[in-house]
This record gives structure tokens, C-alpha cells and sequence, in this order.
């Protein structure tokens, strides 16, 4: 190698995603959501800055479609310009470069040097910074027939004294092994590649969890910067990259989201149980900013049911998202003595009632609403 | 609640009035007008009425006249209280509370309105106490009881279902639950019909709409990603065509050069042929020349034959028409010849006519002369008769007229002769004497006789002067008799004649000469022949001169014939000649027009014989002229010779051009332009492929460049959210909807079964008044809210409205009778019953009474009626007499 390449640092992102919405938000918290994944892309810039990265790569996924409103384009163009670094953006299967393409509207095209859209897999240089090169292997269709890290490897030359950073999206073999997508990405290939020096690091996009693929210490999933969804792992990340040339590679992850989805099973039996789940709901921090769904199994009585529902009701309110998973929940409402204390039924309202008990202990669901609805109007009334 | 004393001052016809009732039945009576009714009315005002209040109905219980207010003070005990409640209205208006027992106090005014109020509706059933008021026109069978809290909780108790056992807290009150669960119900659902309210049903539009909403819009990105698609597959192709289109044109371009190699030796093949044809042609136009001219040499030949048999044919027919022209010249002389014949024939006989006339004017003048004497005789004759008539105006009428005036006088004269004072003169002598101045001698014995029709004057001359004067009548006669003597003489003066028989012959001799006349008249006018007799005088003058000036005229070398007869015989003769002559002359110019006509065909034939010879002459002239100059140019022989030689040429082109042909066949040209044309097609296809995948793929990228950005996911993403959350919404809806009905469902059916059995003791207490009302045989059907529906007695069930009005009226005061006995222990309120059981018999009565009586043993009855004796038969029974 003729020159050492210089040490470089940068952040690695991806999965933006921006536009994503989510079905079980309210407006208001559809809202704070869209806004706080805009923002994401200023704490970047902050975490650039004080880290002394030097540029910020995304790895795919900048926008969740490529038929967006101008709206989340306009403020996202907004953030992005604002970035105090260079900024690349890889075309994803989200946003692919095809002819619809987001990156070939006229904010995009027209945007300052600094915004970098990674339009073909010609290696270019970091504004501002020599010895440094970025390539990717852009999305030009929703559906490519190849493996386009590999297309993107074939058609370089090993890198002579510039560090050179790839960039690629999708799934890869050795996560989601499937013959029949030509686009998975062959992790050996990659490797391949890595060895040849044709790059020094490979930043993946694609997976909303930070993930490093391989051995190599050299192919990362940054995840999310804001998490998206109830599956993800350590999302909320992007990762801080150190790059000596082939020498050395330390990949640090670096916080930036602060949503949370929680997926919760309780088992409920009795009011201690139901009190466990109050204090666990009430030690949640950042409630605005959290997605919670519950599933519960269990047998309780009326009396609890009635102050389920007034929880779950009551605390609604506070989180971003608060919901039952019905289909997972699997709770018998068996009424029993402590019902009977509690509300003192006589006359036809008696025999009212313990028809409808009968009922819904052969499993009528309509019956057991009913039971509850009728002991909540009795207790009422009492 | 049990009423004790009720005090009434100035209210309404009521000075003072102070009632005490029993604790089991009192009977007030009174006539309706002392205030009887003025006792409910009190009890209303207490429990409803502020004092201040200004309605009408508190107006109106001022009495007339008086300016007071009017005061109701009600003593009554509630379980352990006791109360005085006092109200004065209209004038000066108090309220006045006192409470002793359970509580004491005192209060006034309002306060002591509302707490009253407070108090009864917590410790009283007021409800009940409303039911049970039976006022006079109340609907006697239905007392509103089902909304009373007490006979339910009665009732309830009665029919053994309470369930509290364990004292009251956390009891739920039936009713409040029920109409918790129906306001629940109504949420989602209407009570009546069981119809989802706009709650659900519009939620349900609103998931409907959003899904709707949510179609069109992945419709929008759906056409994005189809035309993303195919704008790949267009780009694809274009980028395959742009590759190809090179080799397809490079190889068109080889199979342009093989064929434009193989189309030289086509040129040459043409070229040849072009030859070869020319050659041919000039050949035929040398064989032509030659031709010709042996086909002018044989017209020249045959011009002349037909030249010398148009003059053979000539000849013959100009001798004819020579012929025939001196034929028709030898005609007009003879034609000449019989008109100077025919000129003198018609002259004479000319002259044969006028002498014919001549004799026929001389025989007419003859008897026109002959016609004119006898007519100037006649008029001699007709003169004399006209003088005769013309002489007198005496006529028929005339002679009339003296025939009448002469009869008249004869009559008149009759009269007077048969009238009139007669006198005779008698002459003794003669004498001389006058009668009227007329001289009379009369002879000795002679008389002269008179009539004295008028006044008579007898002269005796120198003897005596007689006048006879006659009588008046006589005198009358006598001037008719003058009247008619005048008549005659005024007629015999006009016509100059003496009388009747005069004129009468006059007037014959006119008559005569009349008939005279008339027949001249007629010979006359027969002579005359209807002209004048100067019309025949100026024609017999005429005539005289026409023969005179005829004979001296006429020419005189032929004789005048010697008569009429001969001067006709010579015209007849003359005539004959001149006709005969006629008929030559005719048959002459016929003769001529044969002639002239066989002429005319003869001569035409020939002149066109002679135009045609000229035509052929001349014909014949100029081919003969055109050959010989045709033969000084080129001779036979010189045209021979070349034609040779031109066949030289083509021959040796034919054997070129037959070379050249073989050689093309041998190129295999069909196969080469096949393989040059299918590669042009495949080129110009490709091209056209190209341009045509490119101007869609312009389409595309211009149509994906305007949806750039424009949102259309950010729709589908909201509209799919939004349709989550609706369908979310709606089916927990659906659910509580369910789950309130299942609830509503359930509790109304029950609540039904179990008032249904809560009537029961209703129905027995009803039951055990009405046998001792109606016997043992007595039931009643109550319905679920407590309405009696029908009775049943001695095995025989009738509705409550098919039972006489009396019978209803039983059953009412019965039903509430039972109401306040099941009541009874629970505090209870006393049943007012106002001027009821007028319907009803005395037997009845009887038995009522004793109903009520066993009614007032558990409960307080209070019976107001105006008519006294009606409650007798209520033993128990404190009686109030108003008066």
C-alpha cells in the first residue's frame, strides 16, 4: 500500500425510516412520534459533534416510502441540512432509487454537498476529508434479482490508501438464509471482499437491532436510532465507529431514541397479582414515550376484572400506547363469594344474575360482559 | 301516615270547620256545596302548595266576598312523629310547622314547607298516597300503583323474595338497578323497537366510510407500485434494445451491399433489354416504310378503277334529265296555247251573263212599274174612306152615350107626364095667345095642351095673363127633365149631330168606310212587299237607269239577245266552253309535274355521282403525287438494304440479353432481396421497438415524477390506521353494545316473571274483600303493573270494561282497599275515597260496607259522600256530619 490510511470515525445509522406510522397510536402520540424520529437526526448530528465523528452514514431505509408527504420531506430536508457533517444516504427497499424515487425529487437533487445520496457503487470521497471513501450498493428497485453487496464488491478495485466504508441494506444469509430472494446478502462474499481490502467496513442497514454479522468485527446492523416496533432489540442506538484503515475496528453503540415498546404477559389470580401489575405499569419512566401491550392469563374474580378494566382505562391516558392483547389474553372472570359480599342483590335482580352467571360459566363472553357490566351498574348503585 | 284533625277557616264556603277522622273509617257527609270536597282540596294545598303560591286553583279557594285569608291545619302521625302542619293562603300568607314524638320542632315559611316536603317523600309513599286518592271522575280500575315504592317493597315481602336477611347495607334497590340497566341500554339501543342507535350505526358508517376511504387510497399507491413496475421492465427493455439495435443495423447494412452488388448485373440486364427493345423497334418501323408503300401503289390502283366506274355511271342518267327538260318545255307551250283559249271562252261568257241580267232587271222593273200604279190607285180609294173616318169622332161610344141621355129624357118626361099639373086650353074661338111667350093660335075647338112642370105664363092676349106655377114636386120632375135635356144637347152639341138615330147612322157609314179601308190597307201592303212605296220608287228609278246606262254601254259587236230565255241559252253554252277548256288546261300542268319530278330524282343522282367523281379524282391525284415523291427519297431497293442490316443488330442484341439472364439466374437474387428485406424489417422494427418503449418509459418517469412526494403512502398509512382504530372502536362498542343488551334482556325477564308473582298477594287481598262483597265464588286477573283485567264470578270470567260501571267502581275502591291493607305495615297512607259508589245497589251497598269496614281494620279509610246512609252498612265507620 502506497499511503497508510488515515484514521477515520464516523456514525453508523440506518431504518430511519421516516413517515412510519403506527396503527395503535393516538394522533397525538402519532405526532410526538413522527417528530421525535426527525429529531433523531439532530441528536445524530449532536452525537457527531461530540464525539468528533466525521461523518454519518445511513445504511438504507432513510424514509419509509418513497411517496411521502412534502411535509416529512421538507422537515426531514430541514434536519438534514442542518447536520454539522457529511451525511450519506443509501437508497433502501423502502425507498429504492427507482423512477418514483424520493432521492430524485428536487429537494433532493438540489441539496447542498454535504447530503450525499449514494446513487451507484462509484466509491466517493468525503467532502471536506481526503483518504476517505464511501461506496454503496443502492436499492434501484423494490425487488433486485442479485445480491447487490456482492454486485457493489465485484466492481471495485481494492482500496489503495484511502479507508473505504461500504454500505449496503438487506437481510443476510446468515440471519435469514432463503435461496429463493436473490437479493440476500452472502455474508462469505462480503468477507471476501473485506479481506481483498476492497472495503474496511461494511455498514448494514435493514434489521432495527444492533447486530454484528460475522466474525470479522467489521459488518454491523446499527438498529434504529428511534425504536419502531415490539420485536426489536436494543433499538434506540447508532453506532460509533473507529476505522484504522485494516488495522483496527472498534464499533461502539451509541444511545439516541427514547420511545419504548413493551410487550407484557401477566399472569393474574388473585389482587396481589393485579396490585404487582399496577406498581410494574407505574414504574414504567417515560410513559408519553412508551407503546405497552399486555396479554394476561389467569382466573380472577369480578371484583378484580372490574378494577383490570378501570386500570387499564384509567392509565391509558399517560402512555403512548396502552392496549390488551386480546388474542393472547386468556382470563377467566369467575365470580365467587367476595362478588356477593360486595354488591347484595335481591328480588328478580338476584335470579337475573345468577342466570347470567350460569351462562358465562360455560363460556358465553357475551354473559360474562354482561355479569361485569351488571356488577359494575350494582356496585354502583350500592 | 295517619290523619287526625283537619281544621279548615275562610276556605271557600267554609267559615270554620274542624274534622276529626278515625283511625280506621270515617264517613263525612254533607251536601257537596258545605265543602265536603273542600277536604282533599285542603289536603292537596298542605302537601304541595307554598302559601304564596298565586295559582288559580289557590285563588279560587278564597271565599266570595270577604277579603281574609283562608287557613288548613292538618293534624297527622308518620310512624313515631307527630305533626300540626298549618298554611294560610292569599292573604296574609304563613306556614306554621310543629313536630313532636320522634323530634320536635318548630318551623315556619318555607322552611317548614320544604322540610315537610323532605319528610314525607323520605318517610311516606307518596306515591301510593296519589294512587290511592280516588277522586270523583278518576279512572276507577286502574289506581297508578306501580310506581309506588311501598306496595312494591309490600308486595315484595309479601310474596317472600327479599333477600335481606343480612340488614340493608350494600342492598341495591331493584328499581334504581332496573332503570340503571335501561339507561344503559338505551346507550346503544332504542327501548322500544331494539334498533341500534346512532351510536352504533354510526360508528359503523364511519368504519364503513374509512374503508372505503382506505381502498381508494392504496388504489393511488397501488397504480405507483404497478407503474414503478412497469417502468423498470420499460427502462429493461430499452437498455436491451439499445444494445441490439447496433448489430441488427450493421447487419442490414451487409445485406444492402450483397444485393447492391447483385443489382449491377440487374442494371445491365435492363440496359440490354432497353437495347434489344429499341433495336427491335427501329426494325419494325423500316418493315413498316416498305409496307406502306406497297399499300399506297395498290389504293392508287383501286382509286382508279372506282374513278372509271363512277363516270360509266354518270353518263347515262345526264341523257335522261336532257330528255326530260325538253318534255316539259313542249308542255308549258301547249299549257300557253289553252289559257289564250280560256281567256276568250270567259269573256264571252262574261258577256252572256251580263245580258242574262240584264233581261231578268227588265222583267222586274216591269212589275215593280205594274205594283206602283195600282198602289197610287189604292191610295185614291183609301183617301175617300180616310175622309169618311177621319170626318166624324162619332163611335160606337159615342151612339152609346145618346142611346143613355135619350132614354134618361124619356124617362124624366114619363115621370113628369104622370106628375105634373096639366092645363088645356080650348079655344072657343080662335085665338091668338102664348104659352110661355110662345105664340099659340088655336081654332075654334081646338086645344093646345100643357103641362105645368114649371112656372107657365098663358098670355090670352089682351084677355087675361095666366100664370101657372106648378106644384113643388112637378117642379123637382121638371128640373131632372132639364138636366136631362141639356145632357142630350150638351151631346148633341160636342158631336154635332141631332140625337141617338143620327149618330147611329153616322156612326155606320164610319164603320163601312172602316172595312173599306182595312181591306185597301192589306192590298196595299201586300203590293208593297214590306218596302216603302218611295223605297220601290227609288228602285224602279234605279233600275231604269241601270238598263239605260247597260244598253249603252255594253259592246256592240255582239247582239243583244232577243229576249231573257236567249240571253240564258247563250250564258249556259259560254259556260260549257270555258269548263271544258279548264279541264285541258289541268291535265296540262299535271303532265308538266310528272315530268318535273322524274327531273329532279334524275338530276340529283347525277350531280352526286359527279361530287364523288371529283372527290376520287383528286384522291387519286395526291397518292399518286406522295409515291413518287416517296420513291425519289428512298428507293425500294435502298429501303431493302437497311432493313438487313437493322436485323443484324437485333439478333446479336437477343443473344447478349440471353447471357445476361442466365448469369442473374445463377446469382440467386429472390433469396438475397428475401434475406436484404428481413433484415431491413428487423432493423426498422427494433428501432421502432426502441422509440416506442422509450416514449412510454418518458411517460412513466414523468408520471412517477409528478407523484414524487405528493403524499400518497402518508394517505394510505392514515387511512389504513384510521380504519384500524374505527374497526377497534366498533367492535368493543359492539361488544359493551352486546354485553348491555344480553344484560337488559335478562334483568326485564326476570323483572316481569317476578312482578307477575309479586301480584299475587295483591290479587289475594283483592280476592278476600271481594268475597264478602260478591260471595265465594269472587277472582280477579291482575297484569303485571297491577291493572285488574277481568273477574271471574260464580265460574263466569267477564274483562273489567265489559262489567257495568257499578261493578268497576266495586272493583276500583276494592283494588285500592287491598293496596292500603298490604301497605298497612309498612306505615301505610290512608285511602280517601270521594262520593264514590253511586252506581251501586242497596244489597251491594250492604256488602261494600262491610268490605270497607274489614279494610279499616288495617288501614285508615276516609269516605266523603252527599249522601247520607250510602256507608250505613260500614259498622266500624266514625260518621262526620257537615252541615
Amino acid at each position: 500500500m502506497a499511503d497508510a490510511p488515515s484514521k477515520v470515525r464516523f456514525i453508523h445509522t440506518s431504518d430511519w425510516q421516516l413517515g412510519m406510522t403506527r396503527a395503535f397510536f393516538s394522533d397525538e402520540a402519532a405526532s410526538r412520534f413522527s417528530q421525535a424520529r426527525i429529531d433523531a437526526i439532530t441528536q445524530l448530528g449532536q452525537a457527531a459533534q461530540e464525539q468528533d465523528a466525521q461523518f454519518i452514514v445511513v445504511a438504507g431505509d432513510v424514509f419509509e416510502s418513497n411517496h411521502l408527504s412534502s411535509q416529512i420531506l421538507l422537515r426531514t430536508m430541514d434536519a438534514l441540512v442542518a447536520l454539522p457533517v457529511p451525511v450519506f444516504l443509501l437508497p433502501g427497499n423502502h425507498d429504492p432509487l427507482d423512477a418514483a424515487s424520493i432521492f430524485l425529487t428536487p429537494a433532493l437533487l438540489a441539496a447542498p454537498e454535504h447530503i450525499v445520496v449514494l446513487r451507484d457503487m462509484q466509491p466517493v470521497a468525503v467532502p471536506g476529508l481526503s483518504g476517505v471513501e464511501v461506496v454503496g450498493a443502492p436499492w434501484r428497485t423494490k425487488h433486485p434479482n442479485a445480491d447487490l453487496c456482492a454486485e457493489m464488491a465485484a466492481s471495485l478495485e481494492p482500496a489503495a490508501g484511502v479507508v473505504r466504508i461500504a454500505v449496503g441494506h438487506g437481510q443476510v444469509d446468515k440471519l435469514s438464509p432463503d435461496l429463493s430472494r436473490p437479493e440476500i446478502i452472502a455474508v462469505a462474499d462480503v468477507e471476501k471482499a473485506l479481506q481483498a481490502q476492497k472495503f474496511h467496513y461494511l455498514a448494514l442497514g435493514d434489521r432495527h437491532s444492533v447486530y454484528s454479522v460475522g466474525d470479522s468485527g467489521r459488518i454491523w446492523y446499527s438498529g434504529a436510532p428511534v425504536a419502531t416496533a415490539f420485536v426489536e432489540d436494543q433499538p434506540n442506538h447508532a453506532l460509533l465507529v473507529d476505522l484504522d484503515g485494516d488495522a483496527d475496528c472498534t464499533v461502539e453503540p451509541i444511545a439516541i431514541g427514547a420511545w419504548e415498546f413493551v410487550a407484557e404477559h401477566r399472569t393474574l389470580n388473585n389482587a396481589d397479582d393485579l396490585e404487582a401489575f399496577r406498581q410494574w405499569l407505574e414504574a414504567l419512566p417515560n410513559k408519553q414515550c412508551h407503546a405497552v401491550k399486555v396479554s394476561f392469563t389467569g382466573s380472577i374474580n369480578l371484583a378484580l376484572a372490574a378494577q383490570l378494566d378501570e386500570l387499564m382505562e384509567g392509565q391509558q391516558a399517560r402512555f403512548a400506547s396502552l392496549r390488551r392483547r386480546e388474542r393472547l389474553t386468556d382470563l377467566a372472570i369467575v365470580p365467587d363469594q367476595l362478588d356477593e359480599d360486595s354488591v347484595v342483590l335481591t328480588g328478580y335482580a338476584k335470579s337475573a344474575w345468577d342466570e347470567l352467571l350460569l351462562q358465562a360459566s360455560s363460556g358465553d363472553v357475551v354473559a360474562r360482559d354482561a355479569l361485569l357490566l351488571f356488577y359494575r351498574l350494582a356496585e354502583r348503585g350500592a | 301516615m295517619r290523619l287526625q284533625t283537619l281544621t279548615l277557616e275562610n276556605w271557600r264556603g267554609v267559615v270554620h270547620r274542624e274534622i276529626e277522622f278515625a283511625a280506621g273509617v270515617t264517613v263525612v257527609e254533607g251536601p257537596n256545596e258545605i265543602g265536603k270536597s273542600t277536604i282533599v282540596e285542603a289536603l292537596q294545598a298542605l302537601f304541595n302548595d307554598l302559601d304564596s303560591s298565586k295559582t288559580q286553583r289557590i285563588k279560587a279557594i278564597a271565599p266570595v266576598g270577604q277579603d281574609v285569608g283562608s287557613s288548613a291545619e292538618l293534624a297527622f302521625t308518620v310512624g313515631d312523629f307527630a305533626l300540626v302542619y298549618g298554611k294560610t293562603y292569599n292573604k296574609k300568607p304563613t306556614t306554621v310547622l310543629s313536630v313532636s314524638g320522634a323530634q320536635t320542632l318548630q318551623l315556619s315559611g318555607r322552611e317548614a314547607h320544604e322540610w315537610v316536603t323532605e319528610f314525607l317523600a323520605a318517610q311516606v309513599d307518596m306515591d301510593l298516597w296519589r294512587a290511592l286518592l280516588v277522586d270523583q271522575g278518576d279512572t276507577l280500575g286502574k289506581a297508578n300503583l306501580q310506581s309506588s315504592q311501598g306496595l312494591a317493597k309490600a308486595l315484595d315481602e309479601a310474596a317472600g323474595h327479599s333477600g335481606d336477611e343480612s340488614g340493608t347495607d350494600g342492598r341495591v334497590e331493584d328499581a334504581t338497578l332496573f332503570a340503571a340497566v335501561v339507561a344503559e341500554y338505551e346507550q346503544y339501543f332504542t327501548l322500544k323497537t331494539g334498533k341500534p342507535k346512532a351510536l352504533l350505526s354510526d360508528l359503523e358508517k364511519r368504519v364503513a366510510q374509512s374503508e372505503e376511504t382506505l381502498a381508494q387510497a392504496q388504489k393511488a399507491l397501488q397504480e405507483i407500485t404497478l407503474d414503478t413496475q412497469e417502468q423498470e421492465r420499460c427502462a429493461a427493455e430499452v437498455l436491451r434494445l439499445q444494445t441490439l439495435l447496433p448489430a441488427l443495423q450493421e447487419h442490414a447494412q451487409a445485406q444492402e451491399l450483397a444485393w447492391s452488388e447483385l443489382s449491377s448485373l440487374q442494371e445491365q440486364q435492363v440496359t440490354k433489354q432497353q437495347e434489344l427493345a429499341s433495336g427491335q423497334k427501329l426494325l419494325q418501323a423500316l418493315q413498316q416504310i416498305l409496307e406502306a408503300r406497297a399499300a399506297l401503289v395498290k389504293d392508287i390502283e383501286s382509286s382508279k378503277a372506282r374513278v372509271a366506274h363512277e363516270q360509266e355511271l354518270g353518263a347515262p342518267m345526264q341523257a335522261k334529265a336532257q330528255r326530260l327538260k325538253q318534255q316539259m318545255e313542249a308542255s308549258r307551250e301547249v299549257q300557253g296555247k289553252l289559257r289564250t283559249k280560256l281567256a276568250q271562252a270567259r269573256s264571252s261568257a262574261n258577256l252572256a251573263a251580263a245580258d242574262a241580267q240584264y233581261y231578268v232587271n227588265h222583267k222586274t222593273l216591269t212589275e215593280l212599274e205594274k205594283n206602283l200604279s195600282q198602289l197610287q190607285m189604292l191610295e185614291t180609294q183609301m183617301s175617300d174612306h180616310l175622309k169618311i173616318t177621319k170626318g166624324t169622332s162619332i163611335n160606337d161610344s159615342v151612339v152609346e152615350q145618346f142611346r143613355a141621355a135619350e132614354t134618361a129624357l124619356a124617362v124624366v118626361e114619363g115621370r113628369r107626364d104622370t106628375a105634373a099639373t096639366t092645363f088645356a086650353l080650348l079655344a072657343h074661338k080662335g085665338l091668338t095667345a102664348t104659352i110661355d111667350g110662345q105664340e099659340v093660335v088655336l081654332d075654334l075647338g081646338e086645344r093646345s095642351d100643357g103641362v105645368v112642370a114649371k112656372e107657365v105664363v098663358l098670355d090670352l092676349l089682351g084677355t087675361a095673363k095666366i100664370t101657372l106655377t106648378p106644384s113643388t114636386s112637378v117642379a123637382e120632375i121638371q128640373d131632372a127633365l132639364n138636366h136631362a135635356q141639356a145632357q142630350l144637347a150638351k151631346l148633341s152639341s160636342t158631336y154635332a149631330v141631332a140625337g141617338y138615330g143620327p149618330a147611329q147612322q153616322i156612326n155606320a157609314q164610319r164603320h163601312q168606310a172602316q172595312t173599306e179601308l182595312d181591306k185597301l190597307s192589306s192590298q196595299q201592303q201586300q203590293l208593297l212587299g214590306g218596302a216603302s212605296l218611295v223605297e220601290i220608287q227609288h228602285e224602279v228609278a234605279s233600275l231604269r237607269s241601270a238598263a239605260a246606262s247597260y244598253l249603252e254601254q255594253r259592246a256592240s259587236d255582239t247582239e243583244l239577245p232577243s229576249s231573257g230565255l236567249e240571253a240564258q241559252a247563250r250564258l249556259e253554252q259560254s259556260q260549257q266552253v270555258q269548263a271544258s277548256l279548264e279541264a285541258d288546261l289541268e291535265q296540262q300542268r299535271q303532265l308538266e309535274e310528272e315530268q318535273r319530278a322524274q327531273y329532279d330524282e334524275v338530276d340529283t343522282a347525277y350531280r352526286l355521282v359527279q361530287q364523288n367523281l371529283d372527290g376520287l379524282s383528286a384522291t387519286l391525284v395526291e397518292k399518286q403525287k406522295r409515291l413518287a415523291h416517296d420513291l425519289e427519297a428512298n428507293s425500294d431497293e435502298a429501303a431493302q438494304s437497311a432493313m438487313a442490316a437493322q436485323r443484324s443488330v437485333v439478333a446479336k442484341l437477343e443473344a447478349s440479353a440471353a447471357e445476361l439472364a442466365v448469369a442473374w439466374q445463377a446469382a440467386n437474387p429472390d433469396a438475397v432481396l428475401e434475406l436484404r428485406d428481413n433484415a431491413r424489417l428487423v432493423s426498422s422494427r427494433a428501432t421502432e421497438d426502441l422509440a416506442k418503449s422509450q416514449r412510454r418509459l418518458d411517460v412513466l418517469n414523468d408520471r412517477l415524477q409528478q407523484a414524487q412526494a405528493d403524499g400518497r403512502f402518508d394517505a394510505a398509512e392514515n387511512a389504513d390506521n384510521s380504519n384500524k382504530q374505527l374497526s377497534r372502536e366498533l367492535q368493543a362498542l359492539q361488544r359493551r353494545a352486546e354485553a348491555t343488551k344480553r344484560l337488559w334482556m335478562c334483568l326485564a325477564e326476570h323483572r316481569s316473571r317476578s312482578r307477575q308473582a309479586y301480584v299475587e298477594p295483591l290479587k289475594l287481598a283483592v280476592e278476600a274483600l271481594g268475597a264478602i262483597v260478591f260471595g265465594a265464588g269472587f277472582a280477579v286477573e291482575l297484569d303485571e303493573d297491577w291493572t285488574l283485567v277481568s273477574r271471574t264470578l260464580d265460574g263466569k270470567t267477564l274483562p273489567f270494561a265489559a262489567l257495568s260501571i257499578g261493578a268497576r267502581e266495586q272493583l276500583g275502591i276494592l283494588l285500592r282497599l287491598a293496596a292500603g291493607q298490604v301497605t298497612a305495615d309498612q306505615g301505610g297512607v290512608p285511602l280517601i275515597i270521594d262520593d264514590a259508589l253511586g252506581f251501586s245497589d242497596p244489597a251491594r251497598l250492604s256488602t261494600m260496607g262491610a268490605a270497607i269496614a274489614a279494610a279499616g281494620r288495617k288501614s285508615q279509610v276516609i269516605i266523603l259522600t252527599c249522601t247520607p246512609g250510602r256507608f250505613t252498612h260500614v259498622g266500624s265507620a266514625k260518621v262526620v256530619v257537615l252541615d
